[in-house]
């Protein structure tokens, strides 16, 4: 379908005395204009003549009136599949009237008029008959999808395509992949499915609780738990059964052999009482053997002790004589000893004297020879103390001199510095200043700021005026005011004060009163720094230390003296010889009165030690003598002690001979009582009492154990037999049986329905998988149409769309760009409006088909977000189109469009519209 | 001349073949009815005397109404009854069936259960029976071992006929082990037997010239091994070889049947199997089946068993199970290009690559096919 011409007469603002009439480029037309020149009323009214009733009624007919009242009339002449159809239509009410014509290559095939006419135009339009008001945008069919409305270009497409047009549109696509997405068949299948698997399964495919799966496995877990609990029981009565046999067995076992144990107990225990008896029979022999045996050896031993006792006496009266001579003989050797001591001690007492004397004389020596050193050492200090206390004082004085002068050289640098400065701006100020020369033979009077001068007649004056100056020449003859130029005079005036005042305060700081003294100080200066240098000098030569070392020495010296006179005058007694002045003869003296002492030390040591060996020995006598007495009193004392013992044991157990005849007794009845003792351990090892012991232990215990054996078994019997023998176990056999099967059937049942679940899962997501697999397939026609727009745009994009199961309602995806999604509702304004135009182009395209294969679509301001850098694209959008589609375009900015380089048939003009009241 | 009925192995109260609920009341019901057969055999043949050689019972637990029962029943045959106790029933223990009040207050006179290893010599009769009851559940020893002792005697003048309950083949032999009540078959000419009567195996079989296993007169199980009968023995006189012959006593028939199934006619050959069995009723079918059908097919075939799971006494499925292949036919009736065309097409690749999800595969395909064909209800089940 493609639009020819439209001609509109009373529409809104469209009214007056020309209708409007407009040819329709079959590819592209831009309609433009100012505000309000009518671009949309154009289109408006021609939307009225194709979708609204011609006898509408109502708002949106009062809406199309013009101001003036009158009636609207359009007519609109369209092509659609090879037909040409003018359809006029004039709305007045209930009363409006329509005419359609049909022609085909210029002929006329019918004209209807009225309600037929609508309907006919309703058919070709694709459109469902509308009720008695205004088109409601559900029964629009496609054209709410075309026809883009000012403000809408940015709005999700498919919100725009009614169920209607989303079953042509269906039927078209479903057509290129065979048949519908689902038939009715299919829905109702699938949908039982899906509650069917819902019904069975947790969104995470999961058996549901109360599905066959989850019930038939609690029903096997409990068939489980009961076959186990029968089976248990009928396990624990056949092992009770078991046990009872077996302890029938042994209990007859163990009866057998119990009297065997007892009569073997028996012999054991008589063999015992025999043994037990022999046992004290050896006992009492023993005793008597060991009371024996302990006589004789007491008779033994006395009879040795009287014998060695006698014998020690006779050895001891031998020592003691010979103790006697000894000790006579020491004391004849101690009375020759004390003589000699007499004579060592009277040697020994001389040498000390000697020495005495000779060490005093040599400490006196020593002290002499010190002394006089010292007093040399004292002079020689006193010297250099002097002369280093002289420079010391000449340094002092000049140091003091040169404090005085306190100028250095960056005074006098910056004094100069100051002087330059003064000159610079002075020429500055001279530079400024007015020189005049004047002469009269009046006097002159020069008045020059605060500064009076009186110049002489007739001779002539030069000065400099660095202000404002007034020069009156004689009494008012003439009077003359200067003002000199320089625009700065006056700072540069200030500069020279302030340099004068700087170069002042220097001085009075440095107590000079020009440059010239002031080098004159600083050249002074020098000099005495010169004599400093060189007092030092010498002041160094004689103290290296510093004065205060002189001084150091000089008074270690003086303390050195008075030590040596004070050592000298404590050795010095009254009569003693004067000792020599000279040093070396000192020295001598010295070393005579040591040679002196050393020799009488020598005699004194060795008197001291003749006496000393005389002492020794007398000692070592006195020790002999005094251990010679003490051995003979000590055996003297031990002879009386034997001599007592001897008495007592003849006294109490006779005397050698008498114990002799006992101990002979004695022997003969031990022999006797030895032969008993074997006699009797012969029988009683014959009896072997230990291993009897350990029989009658085994023997007891067996017995003991047997018993306790059979009164466990026999109560472990009666208790099994009530177990055996209680009815609870009766019908165990069928029930476990039962159960057993019941088990089986189940896990079959169970098995069987896994299978079912499974499969049916598999089932649905086959489905499910095949129809997103068809539903992309489906999509392709679309996706084709659409992709070459957005490439034009985008420079590569992709857009898909979905169906939703439910509604079957068609629906955008992401838009993909670089991998990026991007949902339509979060593109930009001008990104949503270029995409949105897209879509609706490719929906166009394939809608076209049902309509000989083109459509208009109508594009108001379509573009008013989209920014200028991108147009170029949008408008090769719009191209790569138009030979599929009829573009028509209303703007107020022709020049958005001016690139498409278009013929002026297919762009009209429209002036604004002055409403008129 | 002596002709009696060898039976052992009754298994009184055991539950039967795994199989729960009504029908396995019904099979124990049956065991209980082959003693009323086995009675009537006896009365046919004109048997002297019945011998069980143990396992009369299956446990020491088996309800009280199983032993009233079958005392009721066995109190109604005319003859005398002798029997040992099995390693099932063994006697000695203290919950003993044989020593559980209501069997000693219900036993008939006719019914003797023989308890020790002794002669007993059958009153009017020249046969001396040489019972072999098991004391317990299992010895290591021979149980026969008594016989070829003094105290068996060995009298030429009476027929002596050895009644025991054990295994004659050592199982456990090859694993280093026993077998318990491991009978010696040579036992026969050590004690100078005329007839060995053994009990525990469940088929009939021949051990020796004069040593007979009976089996159990009920099958119990689909084993292909002559179950269901008990034996027929005349004797002619001390030293003569004994006439024996089974006669059916059964009252279910066990069956295995194995098929493999791919085309329609497979299916149908099937059906026609199962409708040959003379009383299905009282049949017990093992189905061993496999193979690859299409969608019809396997209908077909689940109708079926699904028929014969209603009508047969029971039928257990065992084996690979049947696979679904859809025809081309099949696959075209959903639909090449639409969903149900494309999700058949791909469960049907999935079911046809080995692994774990093939089976699924093929069962969700066949859930497909029963909800997505044409004129199907659509709900599914």
């Amino acid at each position: 379908m493609r639009l020819i011409s439209a001609k509109i007469e009373n529409f809104r603002v469209h009214a007056g005395d020309e209708p409007v009439e407009v040819i329709f480029d079959d590819h592209l037309h831009i309609i433009h204009g100012p505000n309000e020149s009518g671009k949309t009323t154009l289109m408006d009214a021609v939307a009225a003549c194709l979708f609204q009733k011609y006898n509408l009624t109502g708002k949106l007919f009062e809406s199309m009136q013009p101001d003036d009242g009158s009636k609207p009339l359009v007519e609109v002449v369209f092509e659609d599949d090879g037909h040409e159809y003018t359809v006029i239509k004039h709305f007045k009410g209930q009363s409006g009237t329509c005419q359609l014509t049909v022609s085909q290559n210029g002929r006329v095939e019918s004209t209807l008029s009225g309600p037929d006419a609508d309907s006919k135009l309703n058919e070709v339009l694709k459109l469902p008959n509308a009720g008695r008001g205004d088109r409601k945008d559900d029964q629009m069919a496609h054209w709410r999808l075309l026809w883009i409305t000012q403000g809408h270009s940015n709005d999700e497409p498919t919100e725009h395509i009614n169920p209607e047009t989303r079953d042509h549109l269906q039927g078209i696509l479903n057509a290129e992949t065979g048949g519908a997405l689902l038939s009715t068949h299919e829905a109702a299948w699938i949908a039982a499915l899906e509650k069917q698997v819902a019904e069975r399964f947790t969104s995470t495919g999961k058996p549901k609780a109360g599905s066959p799966v989850v019930l038939l496995t609690d029903e096997l877990a409990a068939i489980e738990v009961e076959l186990d609990g029968a089976r248990t029981k009928a396990s624990a009565v056949e092992q009770d059964s078991d046990r009872y046999l077996v302890n029938g067995r042994t209990l007859r076992e163990i009866e057998e052999q119990l009297p065997t144990l007892r009569t073997q107990l028996g012999e054991q225990q008589d063999k015992q009482k025999a043994s037990d008896i022999l046992q004290q029979e050896l006992g009492s022999t023993n005793n008597e053997l060991q009371l024996k045996s302990r006589d004789i050896k007491a008779a033994k031993g006395h009879a040795e002790e009287l014998s060695r006792l006698k014998q020690a006496l006779q050895t001891r009266e031998l020592k003691i004589a010979a103790s006697d001579l000894v000790i006579a003989k020491i004391d004849i050797q101690l009375n020759d000893e004390q003589k000699t001591r007499g004579l060592r001690a009277k040697e020994r007492d001389l040498a000390e004297d000697c020495f005495a004397q000779a060490r005093r004389a040599s400490l006196r020596a020593q002290a002499h020879a010190a002394a006089l050193r010292a007093r040399l050492g004292v002079a020689k200090h006193q010297s250099s103390l002097d002369k280093a206390a002289t420079h010391a004082e000449e340094v002092k004085e000049l140091a003091k001199k040169i404090a005085g002068l306190p100028i250095d050289d960056e005074d006098v640098d910056d004094l100069q510095e100051l002087h330059n400065q003064k000159a610079q701006v002075a020429a500055a100020l001279a530079a400024a200043s007015a020189r005049i020369t004047m002469s009269s033979c009046h006097s002159i009077k020069l008045v020059q700021g605060e500064n009076t001068e009186s110049l002489d007649a007739g001779v002539e004056h030069e000065r400099q005026i660095e202000q404002e100056a007034r020069i009156t020449i004689g009494d008012g003859e003439a009077s003359v005011l200067i003002t000199p130029g320089g625009e700065d005079l006056q700072e540069r005036r200030e500069r020279v004060v302030a340099v004068r005042s700087n170069i002042r305060d220097r001085f009075l700081e440095l107590g000079v009163d020009s440059l010239a003294t002031a080098k004159q100080q600083l050249r002074e200066r020098g000099q005495l720094e010169g004599q400093l240098t060189l007092a030092e000098t010498r002041l160094q030569d004689v103290a290296p230390g510093g004065i205060d070392s002189i001084q150091r020495e000089f008074d270690a010296a003086c303390k050195s003296l008075e030590t040596s006179e004070a050592e000298l005058a404590r050795h010095t007694e009254a009569d003693d010889p004067d000792l020599p002045e000279a040093i070396d003869d000192a020295d001598t003296a010295l070393h005579t009165a040591q040679t002196e002492q050393d020799d009488s030390e020598r005699a004194r040591d060795e008197a001291r030690q003749r006496l000393q060996t005389v002492d020794d020995q007398l000692a070592s006598l006195k020790a002999e003598r005094k251990l010679k007495v003490q051995e003979r009193e000590g055996l003297q004392a031990q002879n009386e002690d034997d001599r007592g013992q001897i008495e007592s044991l003849t006294k109490s157990h006779g005397d050698i001979q008498a114990l002799t005849a006992l101990i002979d007794a004695l022997a003969t009845a031990v022999a006797s009582l030895e032969a008993k003792r074997d006699d009797v351990g012969s029988k009683l090892d014959a009896l072997q009492p230990d291993l009897i012991a350990a029989e009658i232990e085994r023997l007891g215990n067996a017995v003991k154990n047997a018993e306790a054996e059979i009164r466990t078994i026999e109560n472990d019997q009666n208790h099994l037999l009530g177990r055996l023998t209680a009815n609870d176990a009766v019908g165990l056999n069928e029930q476990t049986g039962d159960l057993a099967a019941h088990f089986e059937t189940t896990r079959e049942e169970l098995a069987r329905q896994n299978a079912q679940a499974e499969a049916m899962q598999l089932l649905l997501q086959t489905v499910q998988d095949c129809r997103e697999e068809m539903t992309r397939q489906i999509m392709e026609p679309l996706r084709k149409k659409v992709e070459p727009l957005l490439r034009v745009v985008f420079g590569g994009a992709q857009l898909d769309f979905t169906v939703d199961d439910d509604s079957g309602a068609l629906s955008l995806k992401p838009l993909v760009r670089n991998r990026v999604q991007d949902p339509f509702d979060r593109l930009s304004a001008g990104t949503r409006e270029q995409v949105g135009v897209a879509v609706r182009l490719a929906l166009a395209q394939v809608l076209a088909e049902q309509h000989g294969g083109c459509l208009p679509v109508v594009l108001d301001e379509p573009f008013v977000n989209t920014d200028p850098g991108r147009l170029s694209q949008v408008l090769a959008m719009l191209n790569l189109v138009k030979k599929n589609l009829q573009i028509i375009v209303m703007t107020c900015d022709y020049g958005d469009y001016r690139e498409l380089g278009l013929d002026p048939k297919q762009v009209t003009e429209l002036a604004p519209r002055l409403r008129s009241k | 001349m002596v002709r009696f009925l060898h039976t052992s192995d009754w298994q009184l109260g055991a539950s039967m073949g795994q199989i729960p609920g009504d029908k396995g009341a019904l099979l124990r019901a049956e065991r209980l009815e082959a003693l009323e057969r086995i009675g009537a055999l006896a009365s046919e043949h004109g048997a002297d005397f019945i011998l069980v050689a143990g396992d009369l019972f299956d446990a020491h637990t088996v309800e009280n109404e199983v032993v009233t029962r079958a005392l009721e029943i066995l109190g109604r045959i005319a003859i005398p009854i002798y029997a040992i106790p099995g390693n099932h029933d063994f006697a000695g223990a203290p919950e003993s069936v044989y020593a559980r009040q209501r069997f000693l207050d219900r036993c008939p006179e006719n019914f003797k259960v023989l308890v020790e290893s002794a002669p007993f010599p059958i009153p009017n009769s020249p046969v001396t029976l040489l019972p072999c009851p098991l004391m317990q559940r299992h010895t290591v020893t021979d149980p026969t071992l008594w016989l070829t002792t003094d105290r068996a005697g060995t009298g030429s003048d009476r027929i002596r006929v050895g009644i025991a309950h054990g295994s004659v083949v050592d199982f456990d032999f090859e694993e280093g082990g026993t077998t318990p009540n491991l009978i010696d078959p040579a036992v026969t000419d050590d004690a100078r037997l005329d007839y060995l009567a053994l009990g525990d195996w469940h088929g009939v079989r021949q051990v020796s010239e004069k040593a007979w296993y009976c089996g159990t007169p009920e099958p119990d199980r689909f084993k292909e091994n002559r179950s269901g009968h008990v034996l027929l023995v005349e004797i002619d006189g001390p030293g003569a070889v004994p006439k024996t012959e089974p006669i059916r006593s059964a009252g279910c028939d066990w069956l295995r049947h194995k098929v493999s199934l791919h085309t329609t006619e497979d299916v149908a050959a099937l059906k026609r199997w199962f409708e040959q069995l003379p009383r299905p009723q009282k049949s017990l079918v093992r189905l061993d089946y496999e193979g690859v059908l299409g969608m019809d097919d396997l209908s077909r075939f689940e109708n079926l068993l699904d028929t014969q799971s209603e009508l047969l006494l029971h039928l257990r499925r065992r084996g690979d199970g049947v696979l679904l292949k859809p025809t081309e036919a099949e696959l075209e009736s959903l639909g090449q290009e639409g969903l149900t065309g494309r999700v058949a097409q791909s469960l049907r690749t999935l079911a046809d690559r080995p692994g774990e999800e093939s089976k699924a595969a093929s069962l969700a395909l066949q859930m497909l096919f029963q909800r997505a064909r044409p004129g199907e209800g659509g709900s599914g089940s």
